[in-house]
């Protein structure tokens, strides 16, 4: 399913520009030998689609779709400059159709001197866990929430660091209404007082704040213009244990993914690990109330989101593991996670390790209030601190992974999932219960040869019932790769609509080059990175992808 | 110590981006005039008690089912004449928002936007998009406490209003209107008079409604150009919104009464869609705050 959702490429005439625009800037740079170092990288992917009425694969009017782009960056000393080139035509099936045209979506110049680093136009930045600030790139999901401004990051002594940032948010092709602006300052104990530099104890210790500024247009209501939220960190680290907190509030925020409403948010977040030789425990719990933040106050899914609550689920990222995926809820979620690591056989032939993991969200303890009595238009208050009674999301996972000898070697996984559609989704649909089985079969053919086979069940009385999995990988050397799989909806509730999702894909790998081929049909369902989800229309079509960095 | 003076001079800077709201809601809404100059309003004698049913229908222009139960909603009205008061709401964003060439249809057609700021907060609560529409209510009765919606599936749309028909009145309420077409201020009292007596805590709504507009709907499949969209609210008349004003906390005994008057200017459009004064209507009805469950609604046409 990666490889299916990692589509592929295509659009001769945009290789072409951007080609010719490569050969332009190296042919200046040429002249100026020396004078600095280019490098980037390049991704282009197409899909030829092709209607099929049976698993619900939309006609598309252009018949192919390419989303394309090239970073070339350019570093000289203590200056760099870059730019981003982008090309949706139009977007790909499933990415957001406000992706639309070309152009340089993003560019920079960043300058360090000594102590100050000052960064002009775009950039990305991140405050502590990222519970009032994130602004990052996920490019299989088709986010980008870049900031557009200026940015100074200044080490007043060494060890305490301060960044200041003024900007605006990328909204696909546009920016955002919004004005942020954000200050963080971080200190590093053992850095700062000479005393401390080679205690085993290591402590940090941070905060932050953030303002967002949108005018108020809304002739009904009296909206806050400036929307304030801060947080205070800390992390320490003892040989092999790690501790980190954050705690987070934000003023009232009335937006639309809120409701409306004027109640302030919070969000609380601890990790804790330990490691030693041959086991790994950790274990994180986080809640989030009302913690929906955006650089506009009307800007809904994905779209001008300003933090990120993080998903505490463990990633998979086996297609059935997939199948019903938790997406970070920040308007009330109570999270946990637990997992153990531990390696039973240590024998370089016959290594053995176990992995077992038990995360899951339940809403917050709250009550609605009736809007005919709310007058200050607070929404619902929280009864107590901890979960509510709704389970989001569950999951029970045990991998083991086993090596038998050098050539062959294996993987087991169990999942038991619960998965609250209608929270997490659309409402109205019941809450999924299902059992997930995967094995990954590798054997070591001759030199790079190698083999794969990857079984994967999934058994659920709910939704479409069940799915089967089987793909068959075969690396012919460190070149060439090529796949076939084919999912099988085989126990769907109406036996007509038992269909096969088959799939072939051909690689090919060469220095920094990899192009793929593939050609097959694709369900429709989420696709998640972290807890930030979209939704992937189903297709039937090609798809070439081809990525380069140089 | 500069770095120092910088650092707090920055972070005071920061600190103060804050905006406190305690009260939401301006002092004045921007169509709502004063109600002092107002006549005052006189009320003839109620004859007969007649309890009414307001009839909320969910609706969007891009939803092909809609008009199945807008024309349910038309037949239960010539079933029950003069005891029906309806009132569609366009509502959510799969089939209420602005969708040019919807369907093959001209780039011009399903450009309205006939939602409201009262029709959002209603769906807000009674979740009518989210469960996918027609949606309908009946005096927002619950009905059936197990299920815990007021929403109601379009086919079972008369047995629901045969169940509630013959219940009792219990309030009367009367409207009288004094309009000025040339400011498109209109001046409105509403009476109730208290038949039983309560202990509750009551509220009073005044709703502006758009008769017979003529525009673009999915109707069962069918794109047209032409179709009467009945009863559309257009807004709150009510100076708090869609949730209203305060009308009884506590005990109550019969023959109470109250007048609470209101004023409100028409604007020439809603959201670039003409008002036309001729087919406007005031909707008042009183609720029980606490099941949301409307007590008595009365309607009366702006222009004679």
């Amino acid at each position: 399913m990666k490889k299916n959702l990692k589509l592929i490429k295509q659009s001769a005439l945009l290789c072409g520009l951007l080609y010719s625009s490569f050969s332009a800037a190296q042919l200046n740079l040429n002249n100026l030998q020396n004078f600095g170092d280019v490098h980037g990288n390049f991704q282009a992917i197409g899909q030829y689609y092709v209607p099929d009425t049976t698993i619900g694969a939309p006609d598309v009017p252009e018949k192919m779709l390419m989303n394309g782009f090239a970073n070339i960056i350019y570093t000289k000393g203590k200056f760099s400059a870059g730019i981003r080139y982008e090309s949706y035509l139009n977007a790909l099936q499933g990415f957001d159709p406000r992706y639309q045209g070309s152009g340089i979506q993003y560019r920079f110049a960043t300058y360090k001197s000594d102590a100050l680093e000052v960064t002009v136009g775009n950039f990305y930045q991140k405050f502590g866990n990222g519970l009032i600030l994130r602004s990052y790139e996920e490019r299989g999901l088709g986010f980008d929430n870049a900031l557009d401004g200026v940015r100074l990051k200044y080490e007043v002594v060494r060890g305490l660091y301060l960044t200041g940032l003024v900007g605006k948010q990328r909204s696909f092709m546009i920016q955002g209404p919004g004005i942020v602006r954000g200050f963080d300052g971080e200190m590093q104990i053992n850095e700062i007082f000479k005393k401390l530099e080679d205690k085993k104890l290591r402590f940090t210790v941070g905060g932050s704040f953030v303002s967002r500024y949108q005018k108020d247009e809304d002739p009904a209501l009296i909206l806050p213009e400036n929307v304030g939220a801060s947080a205070g960190r800390f992390e320490l680290n003892y040989e092999g244990f790690h501790l980190n907190g954050e705690y987070a509030s934000k003023i009232n925020d009335p937006n639309a993914a809120n409701g409306k409403i004027y109640k302030p948010g919070d969000a609380q977040i601890i990790v804790a690990s330990y490691a030693q030789k041959g086991i790994a425990v950790s274990g994180s719990a986080s809640r989030a109330d009302n913690m929906n933040f955006r650089s506009d106050r009307e800007a809904s899914l994905n779209n001008l989101l300003l933090n990120y609550t993080p998903a505490l689920n463990k990633n998979h990222t086996y297609s059935l593991l997939t199948f019903y995926p938790y997406a970070s809820q920040p308007n009330g979620e109570f999270q946990f996670s637990g997992e153990i690591n531990a390696k039973l056989i240590k024998k370089p032939k016959w290594k053995m390790d176990i992995t077992v993991n038990y995360s899951g969200s339940n809403d917050l303890d709250t009550t609605r209030l009736n809007p005919a009595v709310d007058s200050t238009l607070q929404g619902y208050t929280v009864n107590s601190f901890g979960p509510g009674k709704q389970v989001l999301f569950r999951d029970f996972y045990v991998e083991i992974n086993q090596k038998f000898g050098k050539k062959f070697k294996a993987s087991l996984m169990y999942s038991h999932q619960i998965y609250n559609k209608s929270v997490i989704q659309k409402a109205g649909f019941p809450t999924i219960h299902s059992d997930i089985i995967v094995a990954d079969l590798t054997y070591r053919l001759k030199g790079e040869s190698t083999i794969r086979v990857e079984l994967q069940n999934l058994t659920t009385k709910d939704d479409h019932q069940s799915w089967g999995m089987a793909l068959v990988e075969y690396t012919v050397n460190s070149h060439w790769f090529v796949a076939v799989l084919d999912q099988y909806n085989y126990g769907n509730e109406h036996v007509s609509e038992r269909y096969h999702y088959p799939n072939a894909t051909v690689g090919y790998n060469k220095n920094a080059n990899r192009i793929t081929l593939s050609y097959g049909k694709q369900r429709a369902g989420i696709f998640c990175v972290g807890g930030i989800c979209r939704l992937v229309p189903a297709s039937n079509g090609i798809t070439l992808t081809v990525t380069s960095s140089f | 110590m500069k770095k120092l003076l910088l650092l707090s001079f920055v972070s005071a800077f920061l600190f103060s981006s804050c905006d406190y709201v305690d009260n939401p809601y301006p002092e004045t809404n921007a169509n709502l005039g004063d109600t002092a100059s107002c006549p005052s309003p006189s009320f003839p004698i109620v004859t007969s008690h007649v309890k009414k049913i307001l009839i909320e229908d969910f609706t969007g222009h891009t939803c092909g089912n809609c008009p199945r139960a807008a024309e349910e909603l038309h037949e239960i009205d010539s079933i029950y004449p003069g005891k029906i008061v309806g009132l569609a709401l366009h509502v959510g964003s799969t089939f209420a928002s602005p969708a040019p060439g919807y369907a093959g249809s001209p780039s011009s057609a399903f450009l309205a936007d006939y939602r409201t700021t009262a029709g959002d907060d209603y769906d807000a609560v009674f979740g009518a998009s989210d469960f996918g529409l027609p949606q309908g209510m009946f005096n927002r009765k619950e009905f059936d406490a197990v299920a815990q919606t007021h929403l109601k599936f379009y086919p079972n749309w008369k047995t629901y209003a045969a169940s509630i028909i013959a219940e009792p009145s219990v309030v009367d309420l009367q409207i009288a209107i004094d309009f000025d077409p040339t400011t498109r201020k209109v001046c409105c009292a509403v009476r109730d008079s208290f038949l039983t007596s309560f202990n509750d805590t009551l509220k009073m709504v005044v709703l502006l409604t758009q008769d017979s507009i003529v525009d673009w709907q999915d109707n069962v499949g069918v794109i047209t150009s032409t179709y009467v969209h009945r009863h559309m609210l257009r807004d709150a008349i009510t100076p708090s919104g869609a949730w209203g004003e305060s009308l009884v906390t506590g005990a109550i005994t019969p023959s109470t009464t109250h007048i609470k008057k209101f004023a409100y200017t028409i604007p020439a459009a809603y959201k670039s869609i003409p008002c036309d004064i001729n087919q406007c209507h005031i909707i008042a009805f009183i609720y029980k705050v606490g099941t949301r469950e409307i007590l008595q609604v009365e309607e009366v046409k702006l222009t004679p």
